[in-house]
């Protein structure tokens, strides 16, 4: 029989009403606490009976020490005075047991028992939470500014799909998590001055958090396994190797502070070299992943052959012959056939599909008719009209931004246009500095279009119109 | 509004000055305070540390003794006095509650 076991259980440190229900309920299964973790408990086999647990702090210990303090070790004296034996003692929460039937409990004033545990919170929990906090906060903005500004790559793409909503679940658990610390800490002192304790609050933001990341993790996973496309093979092993290697440095940082605790390194020097450690860590992993990045082109298109080169000006250009929904052919005889046909890396996401490609001649022939064309095809009609909005603003990326006149009109713009040529629901022109140019974007059904013709000779008929709608709008 | 340090006394303060009269280990105040109140009041293990740490930087209390992890403590005069001004707080509470019950039972 199992004499031994190891439990998942994860708790914010200062849930202590949640931590004794968890240890006695164990203790009457016949389990009796070896070890405390951050997640992982450890348990010997006893014979199960009722046990008392009680979770309570001491603020000046730190988890860098080697051993306790002669004053922490006066603290287990008192309380085993009084029956409470130290199960285990990790950092500032120490876990005591008892087992007599009603045991006068560790802490029996309700205003030192809520000062204490927020001394022990002010030194290790909420720096590291307001650090967390602050680096998330960072990271959404980051990601929110990207979204704002090209919603259609952010929303086609898995990874980033996925990483932003982690990115904003976790703050949101964050900030449940530290606000009702603040809240606890408030209503608690207030409590206390009539004599009564309030217990900290529970777990359950920390465990939404957790469960979050892993929804969103298996999100992610079920997405690209399901045949979404998003990332290259590239940017997947880059992530991989990432993930990895935090928690190389995690296990590194962890193994060597506990490995100074051995040594009888005191606790000023193992926190000193295991912050340098972690940091020098972080950023070789950093450098590491940006040189990859770098090198090996994870976030460009995957690589393809062309299909022949050209020197053109001492550059060499490429030549695709890609199969494209529409061509030049199609639409009218250009009299010229040397051109590049290139249909661009697919990006797919559960929300989005985003394709683009382009039929450009020779550098050395830029007059001859040619064609370039996005189509964004929206699963969901949530975010039809950000797209829509997003490709309509999008005059941008190619031209600088829009610029306005004196009379705040912008100079260069969609502007609406006949949308029955095209069998669209809605089209738009783009007008640059009063001049009607041969750029569009045409809503379908589920589907955005943005097409440019460039070149000579693009006089557009209704049969070309109606054969654009034809070819991408369904 | 939170209680100011030290100006009124909770009971388990006021229990672990009075053991404290004469030099005593922290330790048994444990037990002297159940004994002394007929177990009335109990103080927690936890409750009893932080408070004699919070008296010696209030210097309520000084060390006098150590033996092994075993510290002893005594009242210094700041202490007496605090438990002084306690007790004549109490006291004037228990007259002004007698002044009242008193008055009423005479009418």
């Amino acid at each position: 029989m199992k004499q031994t076991k190891k439990k998942f259980a994860y708790f914010v440190p200062f849930d202590t009403t949640g931590i004794q229900a968890f240890l006695e309920k164990q203790a009457r299964e016949g389990w009796m606490l070896e070890k405390a973790g951050g997640a992982i408990w450890q348990f010997r086999r006893i014979e199960p009976k009722n046990i008392h647990f009680s979770v309570v702090f001491f603020p000046n210990a730190s988890g860098f020490d080697p051993a306790p303090s002669e004053a922490q070790q006066s603290f287990f004296d008192f309380c085993e005075h009084t029956g409470w034996k130290l199960a285990s003692s990790d950092g500032k929460r120490q876990i005591f047991y008892n087992e007599a039937e009603d045991p006068t409990p560790i802490e029996t004033d309700a205003a030192l028992e809520v000062d204490t545990i927020h001394k022990a919170a002010k030194k290790d929990y909420l720096p590291s939470c307001l650090a967390f906090l602050a680096i998330l906060l960072m990271e959404f903005l980051s990601e929110f500014r990207f979204m704002c500004t090209d919603p259609i790559a952010v929303l086609s793409n898995n990874f980033s799909l996925f990483a932003g909503i982690d990115t904003l679940l976790t703050l949101l658990m964050l900030g449940i998590e530290l606000g009702s610390y603040y809240l606890w800490y408030h209503r608690a002192r207030a409590a206390a001055e009539l004599g009564t304790f309030k217990a900290p609050p529970s777990s359950l933001a920390r465990r939404m958090t957790v469960f979050c990341l892993i929804f969103s993790l298996i999100g992610f996973g079920a997405a690209q396994f399901f045949g979404s496309k998003g990332v290259s093979s590239n940017a997947a092993l880059t992530a991989l190797i990432t993930l990895a290697g935090v928690g190389l440095i995690a296990a590194l940082v962890i193994g060597a502070s506990k490995w100074m605790k051995r040594k009888q390194f005191s606790a000023k020097r193992n926190r000193a070299v295991t912050i340098a450690l972690a940091v020098v860590c972080s950023w070789l992993l950093v450098i590491g992943v940006v040189t990859a990045i770098v090198r090996y082109d994870c976030f460009a298109a995957s690589e393809k052959t062309p299909a022949e080169t050209y020197e053109y000006k001492g550059h060499t250009i490429e030549v695709y012959h890609d199969k494209l929904p529409l061509t030049v052919e199609e639409l009218m005889d250009p009299g010229y056939d040397a051109y590049s046909y290139e249909a661009y890396d697919v990006q797919e996401s559960v929300l989005l599909k985003y394709e683009e490609a382009s039929q450009a001649p020779r550098m050395d022939a830029l007059k001859e008719p040619q064609l370039f064309y996005s189509v964004t095809t929206v699963k969901t009609p949530l975010v039809y009209d950000l797209c829509k909005e997003a490709a309509l603003r999008d005059v941008s990326t190619l031209t600088g931004h829009p610029r306005p006149n004196d009379e705040g009109d912008l100079l260069d713009q969609f502007v609406p246009t006949d949308p029955g040529p095209w069998k669209a629901k809605e089209a738009y022109q783009r007008v640059f500095d009063g001049e009607k140019k041969t750029w569009f974007v045409l809503c379908y059904d589920g589907r955005i279009v943005r097409i440019i013709f460039e070149g000579d000779d693009w006089t557009l008929n209704d049969e070309q119109m109606a054969l654009v709608g034809e070819k991408l709008g369904k | 509004m939170a209680r100011e340090k030290f100006k009124t006394l909770t009971e388990q303060m006021f229990y672990t000055l009075l053991c404290l009269r004469e030099p005593c280990y922290g330790m048994d105040i444990l037990d002297r305070v159940p004994a002394m109140t007929n177990k009335r009041v109990n103080i927690g293990s936890g409750t009893l540390y932080t408070l004699l740490e919070q008296f010696l930087d209030g210097e309520m209390i000084r060390e006098v003794g150590v033996e092994g992890r075993k510290r002893s403590y005594v009242l210094t005069e700041k202490g007496k006095e605090m438990l002084k001004t306690e007790c004549e707080r109490m006291t004037a509470q228990l007259a002004d509650y007698h002044k009242i019950f008193e008055q009423e039972n005479e009418q």
